[in-house]
């Protein structure tokens, strides 16, 4: 047998509420590129960063070389050889490349005053960015680089401390057709220097052309590693069906009957740079699911759709009459209300209690003269609707930040519906949030469906189509299938988000 | 993309290079002003004592600027420096050596420091409420020890007087050990591991975490360093004028924030430094200089500086290069 | 999972008690050391010192819950009073008439010397909420320019006339039922603030402003506008203030409110420390507590330069003694990487 590289075996993460990786083995080859598959929640990202040192593992072991190691931290991770890029690497935006590139190495010497000889270190620089066929000036502050240009510098930088495994996470998401295969011939040299990769995508058409081996991760668990064979593109149907497995695990609410009315409707709808050409309605008890994964410009959608970053162009419709939304205030006002992706930075006020979480989008139903709180009606209200929601525990005087995860999502909802929207937008309504809660925030969404317009945007896709009566799929800003539900199946949705569904790559 | 525009939400104001160049011409056009209109301006002993007393602020400001470079503020150097300069004059009075004197002051300022770091650093004070109070401990200890009053002692005599009204090749040789402790500090900012660690602290805190970078200690270094700067200024500032005064702090505060923003403003394309505070301070004692001949109230020099301040803020914030928050889009 | 749980009503209470078991610890100690401080005269001067930096630490509240910091504050004030101090003298009405014992012309000169405050807290909230200047640095800027202005009143010198004639001290010495005015202003104002802060819509958008300022905007709180109303009530009330202090001296003066920053700062910070964010009823503690220490030791004959050495070490003391007691108290500026992290990220 030849000997691996990398050997993870039986490796088991479990997070309050969630089992991310249930006894997870994985093999890396030396010199090979490998490729790490998987849906939302699959558990791609908690592997990584088990090997990355970020977390612990709770149960299994780890072999580099055939040596048993451990990993307890960041530092422990790149004294073993293991080094990590992810995808919106964090750098110095004044410094130089080569200056990012031994940023905390700058020197041999030990002490806080040792020289910095910047001709060496861009020398230095220079001679790694000489194996690959780039050509970037690491004298330019790296603000003004373009995204290829820093990923490569943060490749360089995990180069720089004699890598010799490395791992990719979601590295093409930022970068364009070109640029990708810049990272590619980039990846084939690595290679042929001896470093083993792992690269995380899930881009099938990517990982045939670059990777040897591809695993996929389904539910925690590896189903499949499978060879991909040079010139075969692979059968992606199988592999779709591969990552989602047992089809259907949580019980999705019944879909509707008839759809009424139209509510909202978006024409033309573009944002430079991100996305364009995208149009749809949204009718009464209809609901519309967008999937799409990072990159394709799903999560800026939502944003736009809700007045927090500026369209370039395009035009909403509610209720028949065209609106303008240029601030949030202002959607909520006509509205329109978003549930956001990132609960703690955008959706929470994570150090206040429930009641002022809830009524926070909509102050004026529950104030009177002089803009005084009624809090006895606030109360009242606030408490209906997490009572509605079914928030545990039911104090809304907690601090938000002691609840779980499914508990917060539901207070943003029901701080979505105090402000009475028209429509609702849930931007990854169930990132982060127990198996318990989902179903309930499911039931929440359909029934809220009879009377409101429901626009669901996500990167999971099992969660897009057990929901949706309408599908969307984006791929690379531009929308690759737009079709009633039950015209398709979750693999071609899938697919479509992984590989643009056949339609020609900008 | 080039980020080196001055932009507000939109409204494009022009670029650094044309703030840079602007203030190139405002200071040519002072320095114009005022040699046309007093003619001791105009003479080389009135420009050398530009010089000289801009040693003291400089010296004084080295850590402010490092300080600001990583994102934090001392607002208690000018108070350190009041302590000090009381502190000497009371010592000598005493009758102790400038020698003996020199160190137990500038021990005794630094002090201060290491409370404005402790507090910041370990019981997680925001940088301008520790060194706030501390300002105000350095200040009223000050006045204790002088009653309130200012303490005048006799004027320097031997190797002291030399270092604060001699010349050396006709300049003085207060502003020639500044500028050899400028370069000497230009050297470690520009060409040590220290200098390169705090300006990525001041620009992304989280990637000089991941890259191993202590902060804490970093920190706390700075603020010490601030302190026995600001400690030696108000030594030599006491020298200079015979006398402890309590009550300097104010206006070396104003001065010294603005020189710091100015001087950000002239090299390093908005990034704190120490030679572009040096050329702050050398305008902004000529300025205070020129207004001083022409007879102009103090406080004009108060409204000026005032402006020239609010003036380095607002290029520094628009040309420091757009973070992005969030993924690509800047949300707030 | 490392969320933490939120102060919970006991801990509070719990806290609260500590902080009136100090102040009534300090006052016992006064009360033995000096005869004097228990008297119904003392109290009452106390009071009246504390309404006028009572007043300052409240404005600066307002800046403090949004989590900016003003610097300008103290100055603006100073440019209030001459202004104030001047226009009295100008006598500018033209047939004036007498309200009690005040000329008529003394409210226009005081409140224009308000409004010139408020108009310096514009200029301040303008730079720092809608063109996202360093909150610190331009304030002091700006502070500095309006104290420099505010020379030019007279020149730097007092402003003595008309002071003792136009009534401008009865501001300072009226009682509204047996009460001193600057007590009732205080709180007055005090009262008003609290049920805009605690118990207003406003006072929503503005903590949720200070605490997330991006989930604020996706709730649809306009922030901007907020930043600004919070500097030019800072300044406004700072003027306030200065106008009272010039009234109590019977002169105007230029550096009218120029020792307002310390305690200012030191109140609210207290409070911060008793209750865990900037509140009003905090900062009336701080200001209670701070107004006692000075009056105890003005008592005991400490001279005046060392107030500030006073409250900076109360300030000390208040925030490290709550930063042992609770861990979960945050900096406005965390140092990153300190739990930010999803636990459970796909």
């Amino acid at each position: 047998m030849e000997a691996l590289k990398l050997k993870m075996q039986g490796i088991v993460k479990e997070f309050p509420g969630v089992k991310a990786l249930d006894g997870v083995d994985f093999e890396l080859k030396p010199g090979e590129v490998h490729a790490l598959l998987g849906i939302n929640g699959a558990g791609k990202s908690t592997l990584i960063k088990i090997l990355s040192g970020v977390y612990q593992k709770d149960a299994g072991s780890i072999y580099l070389d055939d040596n048993r190691i451990e990993i307890k931290n960041a530092q422990d991770a790149i004294k073993h050889g293991i080094a990590t890029v992810y995808q919106d690497p964090q750098m110095i935006s004044t410094f130089t490349g080569y200056e990012n590139i031994y940023l905390g190495s700058e020197s041999d010497q030990k002490g806080i005053f040792s020289r910095i000889n910047r001709k060496k270190l861009r020398e230095k620089a220079e001679k790694l960015l000489e194996r690959f066929p780039v050509d970037i000036d690491l004298s330019r502050p790296v603000i003004e680089l373009s995204a290829i240009e820093k990923e490569i510098i943060a490749v360089l930088r995990a180069l720089s401390k004699d890598m010799s495994v490395l791992v990719l996470d979601e590295p093409t998401s930022i970068l364009t057709e070109k640029e990708t295969e810049v990272l590619f011939s980039l990846i084939r040299l690595l290679k042929d220097g001896g470093v083993s990769i792992i690269y995380i995508t899930h881009r099938l058409k990517e990982i045939y052309q670059i990777a040897d081996r591809l695993t996929v991760l389904q539910d925690g668990k590896n189903v499949a590693t499978l060879d991909t064979n040079e010139g075969d593109s692979g059968n992606h149907m199988a592999i779709a069906e591969l990552m989602l497995g047992k089809k259907l695990d949580k019980v999705y609410p019944e879909r509707g009957g008839n759809p009424g009315q139209e509510i909202f409707s978006v024409k033309d709808l573009a944002l430079n740079g991100t996305f364009r050409d995208v149009n749809f309605s949204v009718r009464r008890g209809e609901i519309v699911g967008i999937f799409g994964l990072v990159g394709s410009g799903a999560e800026e959608l939502s944003k736009v759709l809700f007045g927090v970053i500026p369209k370039t162009s395009g035009a909403f419709r509610l209720n028949e009459r065209e609106i303008k939304i240029r601030s949030s205030s202002e959607a909520i006002e006509q509205g329109i209300f978003l549930i956001p992706g990132d609960r703690r930075q955008e959706g929470q006020i994570s150090d206040e209690p429930v009641f002022f979480n809830v009524s926070l989008s909509n102050l004026k139903k529950i104030s009177g003269l002089l803009g005084l709180i009624r809090r006895g009606s606030e109360n009242l209200s606030v408490q209906k609707l997490v009572d509605q929601v079914k928030v545990v525990p039911q104090d809304i005087r907690q601090n938000v930040s002691s609840l779980s995860g499914g508990n917060q999502q539901k207070v943003v909802i029901s701080k979505g519906l105090f402000s009475d929207a028209a429509v609702y937008i849930f931007a990854e309504p169930t990132v982060g949030v127990d198996v318990g809660s989902k179903t309930g925030i499911y039931n929440l969404i359909r029934d809220l469906s009879n009377e409101k317009g429901i626009i669901i945007i996500s990167s999971d896709c099992e969660e897009v189509y057990g929901m949706c009566d309408r599908a969307i799929v984006l791929y690379k800003g531009e929308v690759a299938m737009h079709k009633n539900i039950h015209q398709c199946r979750l693999e071609e949705m899938l697919l479509c988000g992984v590989t643009g569904g056949g339609k020609s790559d900008r | 993309m080039k980020n080196d525009t001055i932009t507000t939400n939109g409204f494009r104001l022009g670029n650094l290079f044309q703030a840079q160049y602007g203030l190139i011409w405002v200071a040519l056009l002072m320095v114009a002003v005022f040699a046309v209109s007093s003619d001791v301006f105009r003479t080389a002993g009135n420009l050398l004592e530009i010089l000289r007393q801009s040693g003291i602020l400089a010296i004084m400001v080295i850590g402010l600027t490092w300080i600001v470079a990583t994102g934090e503020i001392d607002v208690s150097f000018a108070d350190i420096a009041a302590f000090t300069g009381i502190v000497t004059a009371v010592l000598l009075k005493a009758g102790f050596s400038w020698g003996i004197t020199f160190i137990v002051a500038a021990l005794l300022g630094t002090v201060f420091g290491v409370i404005s770091g402790f507090l910041v650093v370990y019981f997680k004070f925001p940088a301008l409420i520790a060194t706030l109070a501390v300002s105000g401990i350095a200040k009223s200890l000050a006045s204790l020890m002088g009653k309130g009053a200012v303490i005048h002692i006799t004027k320097a005599e031997g190797l002291v007087y030399q270092l604060v009204y001699g010349n050396v090749f006709g300049m003085p040789l207060l502003f020639i050990v500044t500028l050899s402790i400028y370069l000497i500090c230009r050297y470690l900012q520009d060409r040590t591991t220290a200098g390169q660690h705090l300006y990525a602290l001041g620009d992304n805190r989280q990637a000089t975490q991941e890259a191993g970078i202590k902060e804490g200690k970093i920190l706390m270094s700075l603020f010490i360093l601030s302190a026995l700067l600001a400690s030696i200024g108000g030594i030599l500032l006491t020298a200079t004028v015979s006398s402890g005064n309590p009550k300097i702090g104010a206006s070396y505060f104003l001065d010294g924030l603005t020189v710091v923003f100015l001087g950000a403003m002239i090299i390093k394309a908005g990034q704190p430094n120490v030679i572009g505070t040096l050329i702050g301070v050398i305008i902004l004692s000529t300025l205070g200089n020129g207004l001083t001949l022409l007879g102009e109230y103090f406080f004009v020099g108060n409204i000026v500086k005032g402006l020239l301040l609010v003036f380095g803020v607002v290029v520094v914030t628009f040309t420091r290069y757009k973070k992005r928050i969030g993924g690509q889009y800047s949300i707030a | 999972m490392t969320d933490k749980k939120g102060p919970s009503i006991s801990d509070t209470l719990k806290s609260i008690a500590i902080f009136v078991m100090m102040i009534a610890v300090i006052i016992i100690i006064f009360s033995l050391v000096e005869d004097k401080f228990l008297t119904a005269r003392n109290l009452k001067m106390l009071l009246r010192h504390m309404s006028i930096s009572a007043l300052t630490a409240l404005g600066l509240t307002y800046v403090i819950i949004l989590g900016h910091y003003d610097m300008s504050f103290y100055m603006v004030g100073c440019f209030a009073a001459m202004t104030t101090s001047y226009l009295n003298k100008m006598d500018i009405m033209m047939d004036s008439f007498m309200i009690g014992s005040i000329h008529s012309f003394v409210i226009p000169a005081v409140l224009a010397g308000i409004a010139v405050g408020c108009a310096w807290g514009l200029i301040s909230g303008i730079a720092v909420g809608f063109l996202k200047m360093n909150d610190m640095v331009t304030t002091i800027g700006v502070g500095f320019i309006a104290f420099g202005t505010a020379y030019l009143y007279s020149k730097g010198s007092f402003i003595y006339d008309n002071f003792l004639t136009s009534g401008i001290t009865e501001i300072n010495n009226a009682d509204w039922f047996y009460v001193p005015f600057p007590i009732v202003l205080m709180l007055g104002l005090y009262l008003i603030s609290y049920l805009i802060l605690s118990r207003s819509k406003f006072g929503r958008n503005f903590y949720a402003t200070g605490s997330n300022r991006i989930a604020a905007i996706f709730s649809g709180v306009r922030v901007v506008p907020y930043i600004i109303v919070a500097f030019v009530i800072c300044s406004g009330l700072t003027s306030l203030a200065a106008i009272m202090t010039t009234s109590a001296q019977g002169v105007g003066n230029v550096k009218a409110s120029i020792n307002f920053l310390m305690p200012a700062y030191a109140a609210v910070y207290i409070g911060i420390s008793v209750f865990k964010k900037a509140t009003v009823i905090g900062t009336f503690f701080g200001a209670l507590f701070t107004s006692v220490m000075l009056n105890g030791f003005t008592l005991m004959a400490m001279p005046f330069y060392l107030s500030d050495l006073i409250i900076a070490v109360s300030l000390i003391i208040a925030i490290i003694l709550s930063k042992i007691d609770w861990t979960s108290i945050q900096k406005k500026n965390p140092i990153p990487g300190s739990g930010s992290e999803i636990a459970y990220e796909k």
